[in-house]
């Protein structure tokens, strides 16, 4: 089973570079590359939205519930939180009532604030997992913008939560060397260009169990994404790990 | 389906033990892909002080697969060796290879004005990638590249229009500046264009005929490239005019 552990919706901003697509295409295009379950968030409806309204976030979640009802075989769903809005924890328990598997967070707060150890206390309350973004950037990140040393930090304050640090973190050894130590921290290799060596390293420095395939779809595509993978110098049984088997382990999903 | 990689290196990239390709295993990546013959360049000529020694090499080391591995010129124009580096192997070359960016100087610098009057006269296109990997990531070496000029692009171009330029490796955003402007002269390669919707709305939009077909390898993996055009997505014809038909029309095929 192949499944794809970094998703978006498709939103109004995408238009010019992607087109008007319909919201269904993100799933019925997954089909086509093969993929068998996407698991999924939208960041806003009209763009990537780093500070969104309590508003925004529950239209986006709102969309990312209704393809979990249109395609329930297919499709895992992620609740998008901006942890400075009052009501958070309400929005929070709406996705978990409805069937979202983790929390979707991206640049409104860093992972090593202390604004969001509540939400992860909400989140491993509900067992839900978290899909924190992080890069290591030449030039800066943005002010709110996770660093790979963020995510380590919350990985040690809560060494029982589920973490997925998004994009590995950039992809860079010494993002990867900061959260090694940490067993409950996992990656998604989302995003980027298909350089030639960046999930060998990542298998190198965490081990073949702890690297997810994700894509970052629909700014990203299914098939290049999923090529950082078939085509890495690993060998087939941790290529086929990556591909799905490690996602499933770590939802504790044993269904094939 | 016959495929012309536009985008290919071969040697070693200093900055990354990962980017590197023999001759030897690029020519079985080429043959396990089903690329017909390749454009091709020495990534030492990215960042060499001397364009005559590092073609010196190049031309030798290739001169026996011109069928296969069809070599693109690289020249600085600030490097030595300029003018013998063309004399010599102008006549032997498919194409000009610029990195501007990369070498930080400007397109519109006099020193270019042989590259392109012989780029005119010799009627071979004038390769230009824009991007070579992740910049955001890259090593500090590289915090000086700063944001594409297209408007140097397009002044390139128009003050050139004999010369067909290849801009390769654009970003999404660039490619479609690039092809919007509508200039006859002026080609992209796919190595950078990624994203679920992207190629059919940029082919939609202006045709494929201006689309050349790059893997950007061995910055990147051969078979991410050839993930991109899909057959359930794209006319079997857009595919052969980016896969070949474009790419051997503008490049010297008679060699």
């Amino acid at each position: 089973m192949i499944i794809d552990a970094h998703v978006h919706t498709y939103n109004r901003s995408h238009n010019a570079l992607l087109g008007s697509r319909c919201s269904q295409e993100i799933v019925i295009r997954a089909r086509e590359a093969g993929i068998d379950r996407i698991v999924i968030s939208s960041l806003g409806r009209t763009a990537y939205l780093p500070y969104p309204s309590s508003q925004e976030v529950r239209e986006a979640n709102d969309d990312v519930l209704k393809l979990m009802q249109e395609f329930p075989e297919e499709v895992y769903g992620l609740c998008y939180l901006n942890p400075r809005n009052p009501d958070w924890r309400e929005e929070m328990q709406r996705c978990y009532d409805r069937g979202m598997i983790g929390i979707k967070l991206w640049i409104a707060v860093k992972a090593s604030s202390a604004i969001l150890f509540p939400v992860i206390e909400a989140a491993m309350q509900r067992d839900l997992f978290i899909q924190q973004h992080s890069y290591l950037k030449n030039r800066g990140n943005y002010s709110d913008e996770s660093e790979p040393f963020d995510v380590a930090r919350l990985g040690i304050e809560y060494p029982q939560a589920r973490i997925i640090m998004a994009h590995a973190g950039g992809n860079r050894r010494e993002g990867l060397e900061a959260i090694a130590p940490m067993p409950n921290i996992y990656v998604d290799t989302s995003g980027g260009v298909p350089e030639c060596g960046v999930v060998e390293n990542a298998v190198a420095i965490l081990g073949s169990q702890r690297v997810l395939f994700g894509s970052d779809a629909p700014g990203r595509s299914y098939t290049v994404q999923q090529a950082k993978i078939t085509a890495a110098n690993i060998p087939d049984a941790v290529k086929h790990q990556i591909m799905g088997n490690n996602f499933q382990g770590f939802i504790r999903y044993e269904d094939n | 389906m016959k495929i012309i990689d536009v985008d290919l290196y071969i040697g070693r990239w200093q900055h990354n033990s990962a980017v590197q390709s023999s001759l030897g295993r690029l020519q079985e990546e080429m043959r396990r892909h089903g690329i017909e013959y390749s454009l091709t360049t020495p990534l030492e000529s990215i960042l060499a002080e001397d364009n005559l020694e590092v073609n010196y090499h190049f031309f030798k080391e290739t001169e026996g697969c011109a069928s296969q591995i069809r070599p693109v010129l690289a020249l600085n124009p600030q490097q030595p060796g300029l003018e013998k580096a063309i004399e010599r192997y102008i006549d032997q070359a498919v194409g000009i290879k610029l990195f501007h960016r990369f070498q930080r100087y400007s397109l519109s610098d006099s020193l270019l004005e042989i590259i392109y009057q012989t780029a005119q006269s010799t009627q071979q296109p004038i390769v230009i990638p824009l991007h070579l990997f992740e910049e955001r990531t890259a090593v500090r070496s590289f915090d000086f590249l700063g944001e594409v000029k297209l408007e140097e692009l397009l002044q390139t171009a128009d003050a050139w229009p004999a010369v067909n330029f290849v801009f390769s490796a654009p970003l999404p955003y660039e490619a479609i500046e690039l092809l919007a402007a509508g200039r006859k002269n002026i080609f992209v390669t796919t190595s950078f264009l990624e994203g679920e919707g992207l190629l059919e709305e940029i082919i939609g939009k202006y045709g494929a005929q201006k689309i050349l077909y790059g893997s950007n390898y061995p910055f990147f993996y051969m078979e991410a490239g050839l993930r991109k055009l899909c057959p359930r997505r794209f006319s079997r014809h857009a595919i052969e005019r980016i896969y070949f038909n474009n790419a051997n029309n503008i490049f010297r095929s008679d060699r």
